[in-house]
């Protein structure tokens, strides 16, 4: 009995926050997916050019802003986990470290950028590095937004906006951090380490 | 709400802690400067592993039936497989 309800639990579970996020979500995944398939497309054409240039990139930065974000995306969804339990203390607590971690990003990515700025490079000056700046801005800018987002959800729950029966607005902010998490993850090694 | 999705902290933790984990796997391939089909065959296994776990328990659409867990999927299965076929048409 208990488990045909939990199957049953199970099969009516919903969709994490506004619909309208997910469209959003898997609008963003396809754009980024065909930067990486023009991405590989074109280095096809140039291998060696893009292994001589990739070897230039600092790898660390690039670990430690994917520790910065998967440990960010983990604190928000012990977040969403805390509110989920009316815990609005832990909650705020577990957003200001994911907000944190998000500065962790954008400094380590704006050192990085002041080294390649640095040295002259910009978009035009060879083809990996129009990939590599195109492609690191772009998805540098929706880490901005996300913690524009991650402040906002700060601020709603500080605001006491968000409770165990309503949290929304938290899951669907969330989910967009997420998203910023999951392209990051392919970004990384797809520019920095794969050749 | 139901109580199905609550995904409990520990369980998120240990998962955080394997993404940690795999993070520094491939950062160590970076490391030794490794290149080779193999070496790319395994860093796209990580994204996938990496990225299903981060749709299934940070995202919180493991018992998310339907459209929306398939087509988050999709991206970390077929574009790391887009990927793969790319490196791979180019070594041979």
């Amino acid at each position: 009995m208990s488990e045909v309800v939990t199957k049953n639990t199970i099969e009516k579970e919903p969709l994490p926050g506004d619909l309208a996020i997910w469209f959003f979500i898997m609008a963003e995944l396809l754009v980024f997916g065909v930067f990486f398939i023009v991405y590989v497309f074109v280095r096809s054409n140039n291998i060696e050019l893009f292994n001589t240039y990739q070897l230039e990139l600092h790898r660390i930065a690039g670990v430690i802003n994917t520790l910065a974000l998967i440990t960010s995306s983990y604190f928000v969804a012990m977040a969403v986990h805390a509110i989920k339990n009316d815990d609005t203390k832990r909650t705020g607590y577990l957003l200001l470290l994911a907000i944190a971690m998000g500065a962790v990003f954008v400094v380590v990515k704006m050192w990085e950028y002041s080294h390649v700025f640095g040295a002259g490079i910009h978009l035009s000056t060879n083809t990996f590095y129009t990939f590599y700046i195109s492609l690191t801005f772009f998805h540098f800018m929706h880490v901005m937004m996300g913690m524009v987002i991650l402040g906002a959800l700060y601020w709603f729950v500080r605001q006491g906006k968000y409770s165990a029966k309503e949290h929304f607005g938290m899951e669907t902010g969330a989910s967009y951090w997420h998203m910023v998490d999951l392209v990051w993850i392919v970004l990384f090694p797809l520019v920095y380490v794969i050749r | 709400m139901s109580a199905a999705r609550f995904t409990s902290s520990t369980k998120l933790t240990i998962i955080w802690i394997i993404l940690i984990l795999l993070t520094l796997s491939t950062a160590y391939v970076g490391y030794l400067e490794l290149s080779g089909l193999s070496i790319v065959g395994f860093v796209l296994l990580t994204i996938t592993v990496k990225g299903q776990l981060i749709i299934d328990h940070f995202m919180g659409l493991r018992n998310v039936r339907g459209f929306w867990r398939l087509a988050m999927l999709g991206f970390v299965f077929v574009i790391p497989g887009i990927i793969f076929t790319g490196y791979y048409l180019t070594s041979v």
